[in-house]
């Protein structure tokens, strides 16, 4: 088939020129968005991280608090609302979901610790332990596993993002 | 299949192991809710969603207690469905205290 029409060589070399300045255009601004996104997924994700970091530590005040000072409504309720607040909010983080089971496993041993079984929610049995008790060493071990195990989920997390 | 919202038909506040330990404690409702259920329906769903939170001795006392009052493990596990929207986590952890009552 012929147009009756041919490009000059010329011509030639400006279209190929010009196909070749869109397409590092284009690229570019690719790469670049990719690179913003990647950065801003990370951002989120560490405030994520952060605030349930956060939470741990005021979630394991709470507890020791209650343990030390004997039984408190209000303290009782605050514990059991965090605890709660604090599991919904690490079921909202935008990770894999093997990985959030991971940080719930030890959040539920953390939670045991606090709420000891046969020492939680009870005004007539619950007995004032000392700050220096095992039971009190296990509350502040729960939480540093706790937060170590978020702290690695958070590297793993941005490792597979950086990776992508 | 019967469907119990521990919210609805227990208390949005449920707290603490014993009846003496305030008036919506896991053993009353497991005394006054999930017993009668068992004895009147095969499969019981229990919807954990609506209420303020669970302490680990409401559920431990309401669905271990279970077991400690004679109930079959395998049993309560095939007729106790546990649903919450709300903590999808807390069914393992219910889970969990029935088996190791």
């Amino acid at each position: 088939m012929c147009f009756g029409w041919e490009l000059s060589d010329s011509d030639k070399l400006g279209l190929i020129t010009n196909v070749v300045s869109w397409v590092l255009i284009f690229g570019g601004w690719y790469i670049v968005n990719r690179q913003n996104n990647k950065r801003e997924t990370r951002k989120e994700l560490r405030a994520a991280f952060d605030e349930i970091h956060n939470n741990v530590r005021q979630l394991s005040e709470l507890g020791i608090n209650y343990h030390i000072e004997g039984h408190n409504d209000d303290l009782m309720f605050d514990i059991v609302s965090m605890s709660k607040r604090l599991n919904k909010k690490v079921n909202r983080l935008k990770i894999p979901f093997n990985k959030k089971t991971g940080i719930v496993n030890f959040l539920l041993i953390q939670k045991r610790k606090l709420m000891l079984v046969n020492n939680f929610g009870s005004s007539t049995s619950v007995v004032k332990l000392n700050f220096y008790s095992n039971e009190i060493a296990s509350i502040e071990n729960a939480t540093e596993n706790l937060l170590d195990e978020i702290e690695k989920v958070f590297n793993q997390s941005f490792s597979k993002v950086k990776n992508q | 299949m019967m469907t119990i919202s521990i919210a609805d038909n227990f208390s949005p506040f449920p707290a603490g192991r014993y009846i003496a330990d305030g008036p919506f404690s896991g053993e009353r409702f497991r005394n006054e809710i999930l017993i009668p259920a068992l004895k009147s329906h095969n499969k019981i769903q229990i919807n954990f969603d609506g209420a303020f939170g669970y302490g680990s001795s409401f559920l431990e006392e309401a669905f271990g207690g279970l077991i400690r009052l004679g109930a079959n493990k395998k049993e309560v596990l095939e007729r106790l469905i546990f649903v919450s929207k709300e903590d999808p986590f807390l069914e393992s952890e219910v889970i969990g205290y029935i088996k190791e009552a």
